[in-house]
């Protein structure tokens, strides 16, 4: 890749050490599974088996690493924003938050999310050049069958979102019935194999457990040949070593077991390791997401699945502690971004979260969309050559008046990257121009956004087999 | 420095088998076993807590008084033989149903036996079903319940529902907390809030303090 800058936590012995870790974990310590037919299949595929209990040889895990897709495509519903792994530019892709129940309005208000929301803040990743899909938000229980959640909110993004979705299923039982209303979408189970515009999270519990819901995504994403972006949540200090190194141990092998699992289940099905690491505070015990020690173990986490086993890997790229839009929000997110940008990540993630991911809000996304399209133009890096060096510019001399008439000018101008909301302008122009902030500009483009009416993406008759899915679903669900 | 000087100087430093040989010592010599825990134990978290909230001491550090402070309870207990030490009431713990986090709910526990509670923990994914049923056969009159998932919350609903509505003979406070859980969810439901373990245990105190 061209120029591209890199942060590498561990040295090649360090990196070594842990894959070495991490498969001993899974070849000795082994996980549990609460889940019968999935750990009866894992133990026909080759697994150690004693209850609950599941371990895999290192030889093993070789050979189910070795049907990992090196190539594979996360569709979109509109066919406009595939998603191709590696990305061919070397770049990240980005998606939005996952899970929040919260909703900060524009006008500041902060309450749970309804299902026009829903509709309102997937129009928004729309027209979000620098998201790259969307995943779901927790819609309130008030608003929709609390059994079925997150089955209502998918039927609801599918309609609206052009973009590639990511489901967190909330019960065992669900997790069938989502694949189900995808399929719906897109014209049944085969077309989703071969086209597939959602993909799955599933969470392993630290240390090294699954409960029947997450061990249900696997198994079912796996028969189905949905991709899964197996996800590892630990906390530091809490339910992981307080070490951020001992952290991201626990992280990775989670994910490579939920990794293995897929694919001594349903070889070649598509993975996004995705560890999503957060820390205890130990003066108030709050769960923190932007401390320092774990941003970094996040790199470790990126370095050990891009470089150590040629997967491609998912973190925060963004959030923050902060409970509102002020200075240690932007001070947190930007620092997180620049230094995920710089690490090997495929996917960055966390798009218009505050509040450690509880909270959503249309203009934090807004301005995410800017930052990321700086971490973006990071990410490339610069080349160094005697064109980008304007060396022969520089040895014909002929810059008496300087170089705004340059020809190398007039070749390259256009390529400093100019964020579309932050401020250029001078001191008197801003004045005159109403002391806009940030946050000004991002209501005004929010605005200008939503003017035309929030609408539906799909076919007429691709809504009514979401709608006829969604009422198996509700029968099915719904106590 | 007198011995329950002492004592309490080692529950500050989380100093548990110094702890454990002082009352042992402290015991073999005659002195009062109340005595003891109320001017030789509890005095040490007292100070522990003081530089917490004062932002000099850890959360980790409130933990090894309190692990120093259980093993003197030993001691005192093993010395006592069959007459019990009182407690200073009864409380009901667990993660609801399709929840299996534990660590939070282990904190609360952890500071309530310290500060003097039993604490009847259910452990996780625990029913609605379950926690009424301790609650009666306890007569506990608090309940704590925890919940770690946002996808848990409509459970945690669910379950404060159901012991609302089931009769009890005593006075039941439900509490509640967890990462998702906000004051307000926890007003919606009739619960009381608690944002942190410290506070939970604040708050059981108030709630013993202030009960018929």
């Amino acid at each position: 890749m061209r120029g591209r800058i890199k942060f590498d936590v561990m040295n090649a012995q360090e990196l070594e050490l842990m894959k070495n870790r991490v498969e001993d974990l899974l070849s000795i310590r082994g996980i549990e599974v609460d889940h019968p037919e999935l750990v009866a299949e894992l133990e026909a595929g080759g697994a150690e088996v004693n209850g609950h209990n599941v371990k895999f040889s290192k030889a093993l895990i070789k050979k189910a690493l070795a049907s990992v897709p090196a190539e594979f495509t996360l569709k979109s519903p509109s066919g406009e924003r595939d998603l191709k792994f590696p990305n061919p530019t070397g770049d990240f892709y980005v998606r939005t938050n996952t899970g929040a129940m919260n909703y900060l309005d524009v006008k500041n208000d902060s309450h749970y999310i309804t299902l026009d929301e829903v509709a309102e803040w997937t129009q928004l990743i729309n027209s979000m050049e620098n998201i790259d899909y969307c995943t779901l938000p927790s819609t309130s229980g008030e608003e929709v069958p609390v059994d079925a959640i997150d089955v209502y909110t998918l039927a609801q993004v599918l309609k609206h979102s052009k973009k590639h979705i990511w489901i967190q299923p909330y019960e065992t039982d669900n997790v069938q019935q989502l694949i189900n209303i995808a399929a719906a979408a897109v014209g049944g189970h085969d077309a989703l194999r071969k086209n597939p515009i959602v993909s799955f999270i599933s969470c392993g519990v630290p240390v090294l457990t699954w409960k029947r819901m997450d061990a249900e995504v696997l198994y079912r994403c796996a028969k189905a040949g949905v991709p899964v972006q197996p996800c590892s949540l630990p906390t530091a200090g809490a339910n992981t070593p307080v070490t951020a190194q001992g952290t991201a141990l626990v992280a990775c092998a989670e994910v490579m077991a939920m990794i293995i699992m897929i694919q001594l289940i349903g070889p070649g099905t598509p993975v996004i390791a995705t560890t999503l690491l957060f820390s205890m505070d130990m003066m108030t015990t709050y769960t923190l997401q932007s401390n320092t020690e774990i941003t970094m173990a996040r790199l470790i986490c990126m370095q050990l699945f891009e470089q150590g086993y040629n997967i491609r890997a998912h973190s925060y790229g963004t959030g923050t502690d902060s409970l509102i839009i002020d200075e240690q929000n932007f001070i947190e997110r930007t620092s997180l971004i620049h230094m995920m940008a710089m690490s090997d990540a495929s996917v960055l993630g966390g798009a218009g979260q505050l509040e450690t991911a509880k909270t959503i809000s249309p203009l934090q996304l807004i301005i995410d969309n800017e930052i990321f399209g700086t971490a973006h133009r990071l990410r490339q890096g610069l080349a160094v050559d005697d064109e980008t060096l304007a060396f022969k510019e520089l040895m014909d001399g002929d810059d008496k008046a300087g170089f705004i008439l340059s020809e190398h000018t007039m070749r390259h101008f256009t390529e400093p990257h100019r964020p579309r909301l932050f401020n250029r302008d001078g001191m008197a122009k801003w004045e005159q121009q109403g002391k806009k902030t940030l946050l000004d500009l991002a209501m005004e483009r929010y605005e200008e956004l939503l003017k035309a009416p929030v609408k539906v993406q799909l076919k007429d008759e691709q809504i009514k087999a979401i709608d006829e899915a969604l009422t198996v679903a509700h029968k099915a669900l719904v106590k | 420095m007198s011995q329950l000087e002492e004592i309490t100087q080692a529950v500050v430093a989380g100093d548990e088998e110094k702890v454990s040989e002082l009352c042992q010592t402290m015991l073999q010599q005659g002195f009062d076993p109340v005595g003891i825990i109320g001017q030789g134990l509890l005095p040490g978290m007292d100070r522990v807590e003081s530089d917490y909230r004062s932002g000099i001491k850890y959360i980790p550090e409130i933990l090894m008084a309190a692990r120093a402070i259980a093993k003197g309870m030993d001691q005192v207990e093993r010395h006592l033989g069959d007459a019990q030490i009182p407690k200073l009431g009864k409380v009901v713990i667990g993660t609801v149903k399709g929840d299996i986090h534990d660590i939070g709910k282990q904190l609360v526990k952890v500071l309530l036996e310290s500060a003097g509670f039993e604490v009847i923990d259910l452990g996780t994914n625990v029913a609605k079903e379950e926690f009424i049923e301790a609650m009666r056969r306890t007569q506990a009159s608090v309940v704590l319940i925890s919940a770690m998932l946002t996808t848990m919350m409509a459970n945690m609903k669910d379950v404060v529902e159901a012991i609302h509505q089931a009769s009890f003979d005593h006075p039941v406070t439900v509490m509640v907390g967890g990462n998702p859980v906000t004051s307000e969810f926890a007003q919606e439901i009739h619960a009381v809030f608690s944002d942190s373990a410290i506070e939970a245990r604040e708050n059981v105190k108030k709630i013993m303090r202030e009960a018929p």
